[in-house]
């Protein structure tokens, strides 16, 4: 009876897990999406009302890094249906032919005319310059703009504390260096292609100040030769000194507790850091702040260049859940799903249209009212916004900062480029070139000394161990013992196991 | 006639009762083993020895063995890996001892009270350290200091625990024996107890060495991403650089000289540490 009951019990248990199983099968052609984004890169909140108004139930999971994304994705292509990958991700899946077209379905342009409609003039042209021009989409002549839906873009820049350290410390990506007041105190990303384009823009500084066209930017952003590699490596090494530290995600938590001045940020996290360090927003690991505590941080685009990202939804070739993804598209492509987001994550969103720009632009950033005529500074969207309208702010001085970490100006776009992936071989010598920077190179004679001395001390103890088989070693008689002093008979080892 | 019923009852029992053999008492931990220890091994060793093509090669070993950069970092990461342990022994040996033969450990608190730690996730644990480290100021002296003081934070426990056990086990008799033919208790410490223990030291050293080797989630907090160990190139080979069999190569290698180290120092013969592990 016990048996029969406890079999009972357990399938009780399990029950839950086989409808799971059940569920998953027969329902992800219909009632289910499954989405795979960042952490913390989506209210997660307005899933609901997604669900009450189509009744798609959402199945949201994160991802660490864009990487991590692609393992996943090769090892099973058809584990989620939509997914959000950085850039270069989407160039590279897309060149593997593991994601599919997305904006150009003709039958599903309906549940796209939000999106098609506000999507940013800017944003929409450096996507179209991306072309897919080889793999499996070779010849049907794409864009990175045809295999996503735009969700988020940014740029990178240096954060850094106004109080003790100037506008002009960090005008260039190396500037902070030549300041010895914050040796010590500076951090880069612990990633190798933020840090790359970092030691890239560092390398060819003077070439890129020269530059007045972003075609040339973008070229001397995306140079893999192996001299430049070489260049780059031997740069942010040389920096290791001054640095507090390589990072990606503590960088933030360091600058407003004050353990560094200044750190390479994306324009996401910079707005976040800006706004946890003045107190007006709190961070969910740092707490309330004191007074004492509260900084005025600011956010700079270094002036021969940066990088400028973009993320979005793509939709993996092994999802056939179309029904679904271009009803969660048109949801997530709404106004108030963009402000919704904009208002969670602090990052930017692609999209334009008088919705944002009255409601976030205006709203968060504009203050003409206060400031007297003369006063301030004027920034004008238009080259985001689109030319059918006067899309101009002011702002003062101080949240010129915080305004460019979530809307850089059109000079500022002008100079950052978007950075393609890197192929298996650059790969292979970026990753050397990086586990140079990382760790440290001993000499070869110091290895070597080191490697012997080690084999020479495990000779030395497998012999010491077969002392007794090798005849040739004669070990210097043992002292005698207590026992033996005293005359007294020895026990042998046998007879003690028998006491 | 009842008693007759009793046995037909027994008999039907005992003809219904499942009847396992010890070898089909194997069978669960056979299928955990092949799947998630010997497939996963194989897998290993399939990848370090072909290239992203999967053609056999041996392209993986000689990139190992033929830079400076990642045999420097294995060097390093040995070296970290000794001192800490080093520094757990010195550290948890007497505790160990203190703990075993104290009076005030009788329901095991003074043990829990050690033990305890180990129960909160180690990610939050490196992180307050560090914070804790930082407020109390000696965190800025030097990153290699800071890695081995994360290190012997987190695996302390490792330590304590085998050699507890060994010495709280260990009987008592040979000690007092010690004592009543004369010899000081210094010299019954390092004659018997001490000798009686390199059981518990020895599965310790297993405990700790082998995972401060690849723990880089410490190295990389209490060294701010300074300091790079061998477990974080392995990690960079499977999530940023998608070169999986590099990665596998380089964990083979650790593996080989773990064993190398092992069989040298007879870790193989640890009949005595039986029960000792956690």
């Amino acid at each position: 009876m016990k048996k029969v009951l406890m079999l009972f019990l357990t399938l009780f248990i399990l029950a839950p897990t086989f409808s799971l199983f059940g569920c998953a099968k027969t329902e992800t052609t219909s009632k289910v999406i499954r989405v795979c984004n960042c952490e913390d890169y989506i209210d997660e909140s307005i899933f609901e009302e997604f669900t009450a108004q189509t009744g798609i139930e959402v199945i949201y999971s994160t991802y660490g890094t864009n990487e991590n994304l692609y393992n996943e994705l090769v090892i099973n292509p058809n584990s989620y249906d939509l997914v959000v990958p950085s850039e270069y991700m989407i160039e590279k899946l897309a060149v593997e032919g593991r994601i599919q077209p997305l904006t150009k379905k003709t039958e599903y342009q309906g549940y796209l005319t939000d999106y098609n409609s506000n999507i940013s003039p800017f944003i929409k042209e450096k996507l179209q310059a991306i072309e897919i021009d080889s793999g499996k989409y070779k010849n049907d002549n794409l864009s990175l703009y045809d295999f996503m839906v735009g969700y988020m873009w940014g740029t990178m820049g240096w954060v850094y504390n106004t109080e003790t350290v100037s506008v002009d410390d960090v005008k260039n990506w190396y500037s902070p260096f030549n300041n010895s007041d914050i040796y010590g105190r500076i951090t880069i990303k612990d990633s190798v292609r933020d840090s790359y384009i970092v030691g890239l823009a560092m390398v060819y500084q003077d070439e890129l100040e020269l530059a007045t066209d972003n075609q040339t930017i973008t070229e001397i952003l995306n140079r893999t030769d192996k001299t430049s590699i070489n260049k780059v490596g031997d740069k942010l090494s040389s920096l290791k000194d001054k640095l507090y530290g390589f990072e990606v995600d503590s960088g933030k938590n360091d600058i407003v507790l004050g353990n560094i001045d200044a750190y390479v940020a994306w324009s996401g996290d910079a707005a976040y850091a800006i706004d946890v360090a003045a107190g007006e927003y709190d961070d969910e690991d740092l707490g309330v702040l004191e007074d004492d505590q509260l900084k005025s941080l600011s956010y700079y685009i270094p002036d021969e260049g940066s990088n400028i990202w973009f993320d979005g939804f793509v939709m993996p070739s092994g999802s056939t859940n179309y029904d679904a993804v271009y009803k969660f598209l048109e949801f997530i492509s709404s106004s108030s799903s963009v402000y919704a987001n904009m208002n969670y994550t602090g990052y930017t969103s692609m999209m334009a249209g008088d919705y944002i720009f009255d409601n976030i632009v205006v709203d968060w950033f504009d203050e003409s009212e206060d400031l007297e005529v003369g006063e301030g500074i004027e920034v004008d969207f238009s080259y985001f916004f689109g030319n059918n309208g006067d899309y101009t702010i002011k702002v003062s001085e101080e949240s010129y900062g915080r305004l460019i970490a979530q809307y850089p100006t059109q000079e500022n776009v002008e100079r950052c480029a978007v950075m393609s992936f890197f192929d298996s071989e650059t790969l292979m010598d970026i990753n050397e070139m990086w586990e140079k920077v990382k760790g440290e190179t001993w000499s070869w004679w110091v290895i070597i000394l080191i490697v012997s001395l080690v084999v020479l001390l495990a000779i030395l103890m497998i012999l010491y161990k077969n002392k007794d088989k090798i005849k040739w070693i004669k070990l210097p008689e043992r002292k005698k013992s207590y026992a033996q002093r005293k005359g007294l008979t020895e026990i042998s080892k046998k007879e003690i196991k028998y006491l | 006639m009842s008693f007759n019923k009793d046995i037909e009852k027994a008999n039907v029992k005992s003809a219904f009762r499942p009847s396992f053999s010890r070898k089909q008492l194997c069978i669960p931990y056979g299928l955990f083993l092949a799947l998630f220890v010997v497939l996963p091994l194989l897998l290993i060793v399939f990848y370090a020895f072909t290239d992203q093509n999967g053609s056999i090669s041996f392209a993986n070993f000689i990139r190992f063995f033929s830079s400076a950069t990642t045999l420097s970092t294995l060097i390093i990461s040995i070296l970290i890996a000794l001192a800490t342990t080093l520094i757990c022994i010195i550290i948890a040996y007497p505790v160990a001892y203190i703990l075993a033969n104290s009076n005030l450990n009788k329901g095991g608190t003074l043990l829990m009270l050690f033990i305890m730690p180990m129960w909160i996730n180690f990610v939050l644990r490196a992180m307050a350290m560090k914070d804790l480290l930082t407020i109390i100021g000696v965190f800025n002296f030097n990153n290699y200091l800071n890695v081995i003081i994360g290190m012997v934070y987190d695996y302390l426990p490792f330590m304590i625990l085998p050699i507890y056990t060994v010495l709280s086990k260990m009987d008592k008799s040979y000690v007092e024996a010690g004592k009543d033919l004369g010899a000081s208790s210094f010299k019954t410490f390092t004659k018997i107890t001490f000798p009686l223990s390199m059981g518990g030291i020895a599965s310790g050293i297993t405990m700790v060495f082998m995972p401060t080797m690849t723990c880089y989630v410490i190295s990389d907090t209490f060294g701010n991403g300074l300091i790079t160990i061998v477990g974080k190139l392995i990690d960079e080979q499977f999530t940023t650089f998608q070169n999986w069999n590099f990665g596998s190569a380089m964990a083979m290698v650790l593996l080989v000289i773990m064993l190398v180290s092992m069989w040298i120092t007879g870790g193989f013969k640890n009949e005595d540490t039986r029960g000792t592990n956690l």
